[in-house]
């Protein structure tokens, strides 16, 4: 199973690939919610996980989830946000369009690879 | 907490949320420390360091969070950040890495602010042993110096 993170910093994308690798997990990379959507095109039935970002440019993180979820292909995927916001009302649109996990930056490396773990399945370390 | 105006008591708030968010990302993603030493105003908003990054807040609350250090020092925090050798990092991934972190500063510091409907925009990032950024600004900037690894690391708050 992979991990495929949409960021457009690739200075997180290889925060979250490293800590993906530490837990024995290939890490695809998406730069923005265009790309993001046409890896999931090509590769969907091997990502396990989408950790994906609010603030991008082009298609936000919230309609990228909300694409994600409207599709029966990928509706199954789960979304963790991973986003500078930290507002309630963030969170709240994000669960409401099902995102599974919500995980703020900063973060450490324990906090990330624990939520990583109960994301799939697996429980915190 | 009413923050939607920028009056002198309400940005002195925010300015402590600054000083705690810059701590609280130093610290969670590069495993560094961050020692504020001591703060002083300007008179425009500048960053003169070899490395530097603005981004800008609208909304109830108007203005400009930056960011500048020397290049070996933004090299090691990226370098730390990442977990590569700071010798394997360009230039492109410290323009990358120097906008993360003040994307961080900036939202870190809406969020422990409580800044309601304010937005952080993408950040912008300037780096180069000759390069140098200089913003307009109707107020005076405050300047936070903070010395991380034996550098020092400068925060600018235009609010």
């Amino acid at each position: 199973m992979k991990l495929l993170t949409i960021d457009d910093s690739r200075t997180i994308r290889r925060v979250i690939s490293g800590i993906g690798a530490m837990l024995g997990y290939e890490v695809l990379e998406a730069e923005n919610g265009e790309v993001g959507l046409k890896v999931l095109e090509q590769s969907s039935h091997e990502v396990g996980l989408v950790l994906l970002d609010w603030n991008m440019p082009g298609m936000i993180g919230l309609d990228v989830l909300k694409a994600i979820k409207r599709d029966p292909r990928w509706q199954h995927i789960p979304v963790m946000m991973v986003t500078t916001e930290g507002e309630k009302d963030y969170i709240v649109k994000s669960i409401q369009a099902g995102a599974c996990h919500y995980q703020t930056k900063p973060f450490t490396q324990e906090e990330m690879a624990s939520r990583i773990m109960e994301a799939m399945g697996m429980g915190g370390v | 907490m009413d923050l939607s105006r920028n009056g002198d008591d309400k940005r002195e708030t925010v300015f402590a949320a600054l000083q705690v968010a810059v701590e609280d990302v130093l610290s969670r993603m590069a495993m560094t420390e961050a020692l504020f030493v001591h703060r002083e105003k300007m008179d425009r908003f500048c960053l003169d360091q070899e490395a530097g990054a603005m981004i800008r807040l609208t909304g109830d609350w108007e203005g400009m969070i930056g960011i500048s250090g020397s290049l070996t020092l933004v090299r090691s925090i990226v370098s730390r950040i990442v977990g590569l050798p700071a010798e394997q990092l360009n230039m492109a991934d410290l323009m990358d890495g120097i906008a993360e972190l003040a994307n961080m500063v900036g939202g870190g510091t809406k969020s422990n602010a409580g800044m309601a409907n304010v937005k952080v925009h993408p950040p912008m990032a300037v780096v180069g042993k000759e390069v140098m950024a200089e913003w307009k600004t109707v107020h005076s900037t405050e300047k936070f110096i903070f010395e991380v690894e034996g550098s020092t690391l400068l925060v600018l708050a235009n609010l």
